[in-house]
């Protein structure tokens, strides 16, 4: 099911920043048969998934368990643990033959569907497991350009027909701008021979990621203009929002965009939602 | 996206069902009546068309009226692109409505994901002031009516209500908000042919035209000072990229004057294709909106 990555694929890996490297990368190359096969098989699962983690997202973040300590696809909190095929993945084979042929030990697997104008805010994961080596691997099926995963101040674009690898213990982001629905088989992995082995070799093609620019006073200023004047409106969630996408646009010191609605509540000397989006960036990003 | 609608209690098993499967626009229209409704700014909410007859069809889009109180009216214009963005997930931003009537306001039209589908959102704002004139020539029904909707702003504060709304309206497009206005018309086209519609396929195919011009015009001769097709050879033919264009804009309107849903999609195309040459930039910034808007389309043709 996986394909071998050639030798010339480390001259695809481009000049990309090493913490860029180390957050998100391709680690192999998959066969295209199988992508279609499971991705057939996730557009024809009886159940549209089920929303948790609501405090980390705008909603639309919709997940479905393949491999987790009950056997319910329903039961979508990841933990630690040796799970088994939740009945919705004994419905899939050509998935569940995919996820054999890894040889990887297994933690949690399960299909994730990202909505259009869906946004998952910044925030690290894992905080709440005990300490020990876990990887993330993203299995894109189904995508498009605006679905993006922004981190380090890149923005990755993880196009399908690849394995990838994402370190989500470091601050991360993904949104779905235009849609149509973004659909990934997401499995975390304990660290062993066979995740080394797999992993030996993580590159970016070109294209993959791009670095987001900077923000500049005018820009900080005419973006708290537009939340100001929603909020003024009383459209308090839209000025909120305005201010979270910037993560997405612009290259942000961690919890940037917390701060600027932080910014935008003492402003308006609304010192309880002040509060509670210091308490929020605390939270999300596990500090 | 969530929606207003209530869940329902005891109804009747049938009515249940009627909830269930009540229309898109239904679900979208209570959105959007109890996002505009929680502002003071928002003194009336109507709504017209086939929402208000109850000839929807999957098809059909959603005609809202938002009078808004007249001093509050400039800012909620020039917040509503960020508003419908955030809260309706709008694929673009509003294009503003050259063919609706004029009533007092200024229409914008958004097109919403929805469901897998683009859903069209005509939204026309106005001053309250506006509202009872626009309720007796349209004859809309009220959907919400807001505390104080009667009280009716001073003279001063009207008139400069009304020129806030003229300077927007002669607030000329640059390529991007052209762009915008040729994938909301080929939206539109798409449905009338759908729907055997041809004499406004027909006017609406001429509006697409005119918009590949306008493109042109736009992006190779910013200060022009003639506008619809007079002066282009003279204007737009001086170079040789502007005669490279001006073959384009014959090619497209040597076409038939009803336009199947393929000619209609190569008129976009071919809008795309030349912003892309004389205005790289306005394609970029709006790349995933254009590969969206496509995807969104061949959805609607494979259920077709």
């Amino acid at each position: 099911m996986v394909t071998t990555l050639p030798a010339a694929a480390a001259a695809q890996t481009g000049p990309w920043r090493a913490d860029v490297l180390d957050q998100v990368a391709r680690l192999t190359d998959l066969e295209e048969t199988a992508v279609e096969q499971m991705r057939a098989e996730v557009l024809g699962a009886p159940t549209p998934g089920v929303v948790a983690y609501g405090e980390y997202q705008s909603g639309g973040w919709w997940t479905t368990a393949l491999m987790n300590m009950s056997g319910d696809p329903h039961d979508v909190v990841i933990g630690d643990g040796r799970p088994r095929p939740t009945s919705l993945l004994k419905q899939m084979p050509a998935t569940a033959a995919f996820l054999d042929s890894l040889g990887l030990t297994f933690m949690y697997v399960r299909l994730a569907r990202l909505e259009p104008h869906s946004y998952l805010w910044e925030h690290r994961d894992y905080a709440e497991l005990r300490d020990t080596g876990r990887h993330r691997l993203h299995v894109p099926l189904v995508t498009n350009p605006s679905a993006v995963l922004v981190t380090a101040g890149a923005r990755v674009h993880m196009a399908a027909g690849s394995l990838w690898r994402l370190t989500p213990s470091q601050a991360h982001g993904v949104c779905n701008t235009t849609g149509p629905d973004r659909l990934h088989l997401i499995a975390d992995v304990y660290a062993d021979d066979a995740y080394e082995a797999l992993a030996a070799r993580p590159h970016l093609h070109d294209g993959d990621a791009a670095d987001l620019p900077e923000m500049t006073a005018a820009d900080r200023a005419g973006l708290l203009a537009t939340a100001g004047q929603l909020a003024d409106l009383g459209f308090t969630d839209a000025a909120e929002q305005t201010l979270l996408r910037a993560f997405y646009t612009y290259a942000l010191p961690e919890g940037g965009a917390y701060d600027l609605i932080a910014d935008l509540h003492t402003a308006r000397r609304a010192d309880t939602d002040v509060s509670r989006w210091r308490e929020a960036k605390a939270h999300l990003l596990a500090r | 996206m969530s929606t207003l609608v209530s869940e329902p209690g005891e109804l009747p098993a049938i009515e249940e069902l009627a909830h269930a499967h009540r229309p898109a626009q239904l679900a979208v229209l209570g959105d959007l009546a109890r996002t505009l409704s929680a502002t003071t700014a928002v003194t009336h909410l109507l709504v017209r068309g086939s929402l208000a007859t109850g000839t929807a069809d999957r098809l059909s889009d959603v005609d809202l009226v938002v009078a808004a109180r007249d001093e509050t009216l400039p800012a909620l214009m020039g917040s509503l692109d960020a508003l419908m963005a955030t809260t309706f997930g709008a694929l673009l931003p509003g294009w503003r409505d050259t063919i609706v009537g004029d009533l007092g306001g200024a229409g914008f039209v958004y097109l919403l994901p929805y469901d897998g589908h683009l859903l069209q959102l005509d939204l026309y704002l106005c001053p309250t002031s506006a509202v009872e004139a626009l309720r007796l020539r349209i004859g809309p029904r009220l959907l919400w009516q807001g505390p104080g909707a009667d009280d009716l702003a001073d003279a001063d504060t009207r008139a400069r209500t009304a020129q806030d709304l003229a300077l927007a309206a002669q607030a000329p497009a640059d390529c991007g908000a052209l762009l915008v206005q040729a994938m909301v018309l080929h939206a539109m086209l798409r449905k009338r042919l759908a729907r055997g519609q041809q004499y406004i396929a027909y006017g609406l195919l001429h509006d697409l035209h005119v918009t590949l011009r306008e493109v042109i015009r736009t992006a190779l001769v910013p200060y022009s000072r003639h506008h619809g097709w007079y002066h282009l050879p003279d204007e737009v033919g001086r170079t040789a990229t502007g005669r490279e264009c001006l073959v384009e804009l014959t090619e497209a309107l040597t076409g038939p004057p009803v336009p199947t849903v393929a000619q209609a999609d190569e008129v976009l195309e071919r809008i795309v294709r030349l912003a892309q040459r004389i205005a790289p930039h306005a394609v970029a910034s709006l790349a995933d909106e254009i590969t969206a808007y496509r995807a969104y389309q061949q959805h609607e043709e494979g259920l077709a």
